[in-house]
């Protein structure tokens, strides 16, 4: 990646950008810092997911990004202008999808929607014809063409949504939480086309999500936020290292185990369901899962087991509930 | 960005809303009778009221009446063209306004392109017949009548003008209190319907507010008197004009200014 986007700039260039909100008034006035400074540097053609817990400042950050919100402090470039200030230029060469809020006019099919579209972003009647047959065609709109945006499936709408951004080809693509409430099915389309825009067309993608395969699928780079810190940049298996290849184990007893057989060094005892089970965490590196079973065998009979998969959303949870030791 | 082009993506936006409005189609007949009977309910009340006192300072029954007209035109003409911006806080509560400030539209031209509301051409209609039945008694279209009807429609402009600067301003204010709803009686309303009425019947402090901070004289008192032929010159309308001119770009200056303080909503 970085050979091939050497000679080119960044597109977006985020120097210790800040914001903090104010609640209440005068004196009784409190600070409420959503995003503390924080740098960050996009090359064109990467796709990045931001990810943190809910209220982390994600969405600030995006905000900034966009020009919805000015910032409090630092300085932010994106494709060489000030988003605050040139927020109607720079519009138009993004495209933005909000997955929680629709961006369609929802009385009326998708077709009056991207007309309007197609007078906002200036776009020409021949270029408007080609880009509208590639979308229709790669998000299969043509099914659901003619019927009123309410009246659509959460995953037709979400196509619906994307085709809206893409219309005035954007060089960059945010996308705030957009699989967010989708099936399975719905969930894949989204991304195999996600996958197509930024590889193909090499349009940069900005996503927030807190679905963690999200991530593992499409991100090339992923920057973690907590508590308005970045406390991670990089890709997903670099992540991995610094955390330590984590798993989990979910264990059943067949009667309430005794909870001091299994605290062990090097096993954290995470949550359990009920007061027969329990899920650990483990270095896939330090431990197996056999020799976790036999050590808690102290605690009780164990029933059952089960290896729990996901593994970057463990990573995420040992980071947000941390302090911040995995930052940079 | 140019005038023309805000031109052409004002009638793209108006359009998509009228088309997605006329899925309601039922609520405009619904609203032309309710809103009449408001309208004429109102015109009532006001001119018994002058009737009772046998006139205002030197005003007769018509002439206020004339006054009330001029202001439900004006009124009506702002409601059909920007009615969402009176109800611009919930943009902001829902967190809307996000989605708007995404597209590469001023965000003021963004709001107005959805505000056209045809159920409110009804009170243009009622507030012009009621001139034309007070002008008609008065017999101000007797002699010059193409002048009058000039300084009629310049009277409509400039109050129409005044009414957007207000609530442009108001929904500015929205950017730091939620309360605008709880404002907008006292300082749209309020001014609004102390227009009715000539001015002169307030104490001078409060008619100062009515051609400043509220500045509605400039959108009916004033030019009603140059058309009842009270005093000032013809070149008062114009004058007239150009304060509602100024008073909107002055209200769109601060709901720029209000626009960069906006602070979203968590999701």
């Amino acid at each position: 990646m970085s050979e091939r986007t050497q000679t080119r700039s960044p597109i977006i260039v985020a120097d210790n950008l800040e914001k903090t909100f104010f609640r209440g008034r005068g004196r009784k006035a409190v600070q409420i810092p959503a995003v503390k400074p924080l740098s960050l540097t996009v090359e064109p053609g990467e796709f990045i997911g931001f990810l943190g817990p809910n209220g982390a400042g994600k969405s600030t950050t995006i905000k900034m990004l966009i020009g919805i919100l000015e910032p409090s402090g630092g300085t932010v470039h994106v494709d060489g202008l000030i988003p605050a200030k040139h927020r109607v230029h720079l519009a138009l060469r993004l495209g933005v999808v909000f997955g929680q809020r629709t961006q369609l006019w929802w009385d009326l099919p998708l077709l009056e929607s991207y007309r309007l579209l197609k007078v906002m972003y200036r776009v020409n009647e021949a270029d408007y014809r080609r880009q509208m047959e590639t979308l229709v065609e790669l998000l299969d709109l043509s099914s659901f063409w003619h019927t009123p945006v309410r009246q659509l499936s959460l995953g037709q709408r979400m196509r619906g949504e994307l085709a809206a951004a893409l219309l005035h080809r954007p060089k960059i693509l945010v996308l705030d939480e957009p699989t967010i409430g989708l099936d399975v099915t719905a969930k894949s389309d989204v991304r195999r086309f996600l996958l197509r825009e930024n590889r193909e067309r090499r349009t940069t993608i900005v996503l927030t999500t807190h679905d963690m395969s999200d991530v593992e699928e499409l991100c090339t780079r992923i920057v973690v936020i907590n508590q308005g810190i970045k406390m991670f940049d990089g890709t997903v298996n670099h992540l991995e290292e610094r955390t330590g290849a984590l798993s989990a184990l979910h264990v059943t007893f067949q009667t309430t185990p005794l909870w001091d057989a299994i605290n062990l060094p090097g096993i954290e005892h995470l949550s359990s369901d009920d007061d027969r089970s329990v899920l650990l965490h483990y270095n896939r590196r330090q431990f197996t899962p056999p020799q976790i079973l036999e050590q808690i065998r102290e605690a009780g009979r164990i029933e059952d087991f089960r290896m729990e998969e996901p593994r970057l959303e463990l990573i995420m949870r040992t980071l947000y509930e941390g302090d911040g030791r995995l930052g940079e | 960005m140019g005038i023309l082009s805000g031109l052409r993506l004002y009638t793209a936006m108006a359009r998509t809303t009228l088309q997605s409005r006329a899925i309601y189609r039922a609520n405009f007949g619904l609203s032309l009778v309710f809103n009449s009977i408001m309208v004429t309910a109102e015109l009532i009340v006001t001119l018994l009221l002058v009737h009772r006192v046998h006139g205002i300072l030197g005003w007769n029954t018509a002439q206020v009446m004339l006054l009330f007209g001029m202001a439900t035109t004006s009124g009506g003409t702002y409601r059909t063209f920007l009615s969402e911006l009176s109800y611009f806080d919930k943009y902001l509560v829902n967190g809307e306004f996000d989605a708007v400030l995404t597209r590469p539209v001023p965000a003021w031209l963004a709001v107005a392109g959805r505000s056209v509301d045809p159920d409110q051409i009804g009170l243009v209609i009622e507030g012009m017949a009621i001139v034309a039945v007070s002008g008609t008694i008065l017999g101000i279209f007797r002699l010059d009548a193409w002048l009058v009807i000039g300084e009629l429609l310049a009277a409509v402009v400039s109050g129409t003008l005044i009414w957007m600067a207000m609530v442009t301003a108001l929904a500015a204010l929205g950017f730091w209190t939620t309360r605008v709803d709880t404002l907008q009686p006292m300082v749209l309303y309020g001014p609004q319907t102390a227009a009715t009425f000539p001015l002169s019947v307030y104490p001078t402090d409060i008619r100062m507010l009515f051609y400043s901070i509220f500045p509605v004289a400039f959108g009916t008192y004033l030019p009603a008197m140059v058309i009842l032929r009270k005093g000032p010159g013809a070149v008062m309308v114009l004058v007239s004009l150009f304060a509602a001119a100024a008073a909107l770009a002055l209200a769109l200056r601060f709901w720029r200014f209000a626009v960069r303080h906006y602070t979203s909503t968590g999701t």
